[in-house]
């Protein structure tokens, strides 16, 4: 519907752009409930979905599943929602938050997710910004973390807490609220309808709540597994352990309700690895963090047994492995290495996913090359997908027949790429969101004049296959797939009198991370008070007391966001940042990547053992 | 190396012109002594202004910063200061530099600055038009700057002049403008051409903010 058509007078932007095939409109009563709806009705007994208890996991079928959102349902209707309104929701990812989020979908309410993590200022920002009427959490512990920043909140919604039986309270309140009235809502839902508020946040300033409707999402998850489809089963298990706030989660959630998959839930990553032995899924969404970990945890493994030679012989091995079957060129002796180190390593590499995986997705950040190739050549391939929040997510993904490693795939059905003459991936497609929530100033700074979402990142086309090689925000997307705005942090960092200089890095590692400079001058002063005089900076870097005072002012940055963005360990350079080392350009401007490079071993020294 | 000696001294004394408000600026060289000057313009640069300058910018100039921002050879490494003399002290409200890179001598990084409060009345452009005459009267032909996306309208503006844009490190564009010979049109006048199409008779070019 959204495919671009080229005028020949465009023919030299023939090169730059790219469309899947094309997509029927969809329907205008199209809405989210309707899978739950048929699944329960066709297929009652179905198991969509499963939770751990203790040492198993336990099945929930599609009646159960959609009655209990039809009771939680009622109960939001009973305490006042109106079609529309805004019910915010910050849990782990449990049966619970999908449920709740069916739950106030069938209301005709939208779901404004907070992510589990989230800082007290950043919660107070979402449940205001978005106005939201009631606010349904996980523990005691984010109800207080609320409660903390309510003080200056202009509403005060009604806070609900699962792990306290919330959602059976609602239930409760719902048992005088009548089928039929339930009934008119979900009968009334439309494409159209706001489904959620995603917040996001910017370069700079606040987080901004990217909307979706209804119809954004179901048509991203029509044309999700209109890609992957040719590699699905009937029966798929899926292990669902990604933040469900985010947005890649959710899809992959939703592909499962409307495929039919079993979706068992994993709110802790800590104990992945065995999450994946007990539910032993054939499907996950993963970021890239996942993966390095699972790889370098085999490597360790390895080394630590004294069988790290053939690690990482066998590790060569799958890599070219895989380039030559990517390449379609049949390469004999490798092969029979390739066969060699089968049971000795692969074998050992695909159970630790369980053993029966067979279609890993990965997206968030960008999967090093090497390692796509790697887990391709032990068998699990893994197919890299790109999008944003503002996206629904998926733009584009690679798949069985149109797998390139190191790119993200090619354009979904009914979706188009374009590159525009700066480099920047521009999308349009009817999964691209309508704007911000009462936000116009940055909703229109967000499309083109001819109606093309700016996607903030610049990339490539390479026969249909879309490639990213950098961004336009000044944000750093660690390997957790989370995406972190080092300005802010950085001037909240500087606020404090011994600090010059901040520069938080990050860019594809696994946590987020600051390199301070101190005010010579101030630090002479404070030396002195603090009996150290005539000490210079450079022989104080590791002092306890000066890491104390950074340690106070990077607790205070991180204050304003989620653990996942926060600065987790930081580094005190003996001197400014200066010209002379190359650390500065000319005129004194800070590149990111210069300093990053300046300091890779202390960088490095900084994530070791991490 | 002599030319950083800082008794080195500017050819040209300044001159005073009226911006597009009417308001009287004095330009002349940046000297040694207007090192003061420059910290109190840092401190009324606004955080936005300081970021679309610096990137990660610091909490204030050092005094190596202060020195190496004022100790100039008019040759490698020039600046025009810019007063507003008609109000009182007479405040720096903008600086515009260039440092030539010294492997490629005829590329200069530049950076223009204005504060916040006198931005949008064409100080930038005039200052960014003197900075090209000195550059190119020291061999200097081609600009080059490393400006952040988020930098938009300014963007589109070398842009449209004829600059070479492309992505550095997430958030930063390297930016490159061949300087016209003097007896082409100017730099400026193509500049202030384009500005003009873009609905805003004058702004500051190749970077808003400031340094002052």
């Amino acid at each position: 519907m959204s495919r671009s058509r080229l005028t020949p007078a465009e023919g030299v932007m023939v090169m730059r752009e790219t469309s899947g095939p094309v997509m029927d409109a969809i329907p205008p009563d199209t809405n989210l409930l309707e899978p739950v709806i048929q699944r329960a009705e066709k297929e009652p007994g179905r198991v969509m979905a499963a939770y751990r208890d203790g040492d198993h996991f336990v099945d929930v079928t599609a009646s159960e599943f959609y009655e209990r959102c039809r009771a939680i349902a009622k109960g939001i209707v009973a305490s006042g929602l109106e079609p529309g309104g805004r019910v915010a929701l910050m849990s782990r990812t449990r049966l619970e938050w999908l449920l709740a989020d069916y739950a106030i979908l069938a209301t005709g309410g939208v779901t404004v997710p907070i992510y589990e993590t989230s800082s007290a200022e950043q919660m107070q920002w979402i449940v205001d910004d978005s106005g939201a009427q009631l606010l349904i959490v996980e523990t005691p512990a984010m109800r207080e973390l609320y409660e903390v920043a309510r003080s200056r909140a202009e509403a005060s919604p009604e806070i609900l807490v699962i792990n306290d039986g919330g959602l059976d309270e609602l239930a409760r309140r719902g048992a005088a609220v009548t089928d039929s009235t339930l009934d008119g809502r979900i009968g009334s839902l439309r494409a159209a309808d706001i489904a959620t508020i995603i917040y996001t946040s910017g370069t700079t300033g606040r987080p901004k709540g990217c909307v979706l409707t209804h119809g954004n999402l179901r048509v991203n998850v029509w044309q999700t597994i209109d890609a992957i489809k040719s590699m699905m089963e009937p029966e798929e298990v899926s292990l669902i352990f990604l933040p469900l706030a985010h947005v890649l989660a959710k899809i992959i959630a939703l592909v499962g309700v409307e495929w039919g998959t079993k979706g068992a839930f994993v709110s802790d990553m800590s104990a992945l690895l065995e999450e994946f032995a007990m539910v032993q899924p054939t499907m996950i969404a993963a970021v890239p963090r996942i993966f390095e970990k699972v790889y370098n945890g085999a490597q360790q493994k390895a080394h630590a047994e004294g069988h790290g030679a053939i690690f990482d012989k066998a590790a060569d091995v799958a890599v070219e492995w895989s380039r030559h079957h990517d390449d379609r060129l049949p390469h004999p002796l490798n092969a029979t290495e390739h066969a060699l180190f089968e049971q000795l390593v692969y074998k050992k590499v695909e159970a630790a996913f369980g053993g029966r995986l067979r279609l890993a997705f990965s997206g968030g950040g960008p999967l090093g090359e090497r390692l796509t190739h790697f887990f391709n050549g032990v068998g699990v391939k893994v197919f890299e997908g790109y999008g944003l929040t503002e996206t629904s997510p998926t733009l584009t993904v690679n798949r069985l027949g149109a797998w390139k490693p190191g790119t993200v795939g090619q354009a979904l059905k009914g979706t188009s790429i374009r590159i525009a003459p700066d480099g920047e991936i521009l999308a349009k497609g009817p999964q691209v969101f309508q704007g911000y929530w009462r936000n116009e100033l940055a909703t229109s700074e967000t499309f083109d004049g001819d109606g093309w979402f700016k996607t903030g990142d610049i990339g490539d086309l390479e026969d249909g296959y879309l490639r990213i090689t950098g961004r336009k925000k000044e944000l750093i997307v660690t390997a957790a797939g989370k995406n972190v705005a080092p300005a802010p942090l950085e001037d909240r960092i500087r606020a404090h009198p011994l600090i010059s200089q901040a520069v938080v890095v990050g860019d594809a590692r696994p946590f987020i991370a600051a390199l301070i400079t101190i005010d010579e001058e101030a630090f002479a002063t404070w030396a002195t008070a603090g009996a150290f005089e005539g000490t210079e900076v450079a022989q104080a870097t590791g002092h306890p007391a000066l890491l104390a005072e950074v340690q106070a002012a990077i607790d205070e940055a991180n204050q304003s966001v989620s653990r996942a963005e926060s600065i987790r360990k930081f580094a005190v350079l003996p001197h400014d940042l200066t010209v002379v080392n190359g650390e500065l350009t000319p005129t004194l401007k800070v590149r990111r990547a210069i300093v990053e490079k300046a300091y890779g071993p202390v960088i490095d020294d900084l994530y070791d053992g991490n | 190396m002599f030319q950083s000696l800082p008794t080195a001294e500017p050819a040209s004394t300044g001159s005073t012109h009226e911006l597009a408000d009417h308001t009287r600026v004095l330009v002349r060289p940046l000297l040694h002594t207007d090192r003061h000057e420059l910290a109190v313009g840092y401190e009324h640069l606004s955080a936005e202004g300081r970021r679309l300058r610096f990137f990660t910018p610091p909490s204030r100039l050092s005094d190596a910063d202060l020195e190496y921002l004022t100790n100039l050879d008019y040759h490698d490494h020039f600046a025009w200061a810019a007063f507003a003399i008609d109000e009182p002290g007479q405040p720096g409200i903008g600086v515009a530099r260039y440092i030539r890179d010294p492997a490629h001598r005829d590329h200069a990084e530049v950076a223009v600055t204005v504060l916040d409060d006198y931005q949008r009345r064409g100080l930038g452009t005039l200052l960014l038009e003197m900075l090209a005459g000195e550059a190119r009267r020291n061999g200097i032909t081609t600009f080059v700057s490393h400006i952040l996306w988020d930098n938009r309208e300014l963007l589109e503006a070398l842009s449209a002049a004829g600059a070479r844009i492309e992505p550095e490190e997430p958030g930063v564009a390297w930016v490159a403008l061949e300087i016209p010979p003097a007896e082409s049109p100017t730099l400026i006048s193509v500049l202030r051409s384009v500005l003009r199409a873009l609905g805003r008779a004058t702004r500051e070019v190749l970077e808003p903010g400031a340094e002052s």
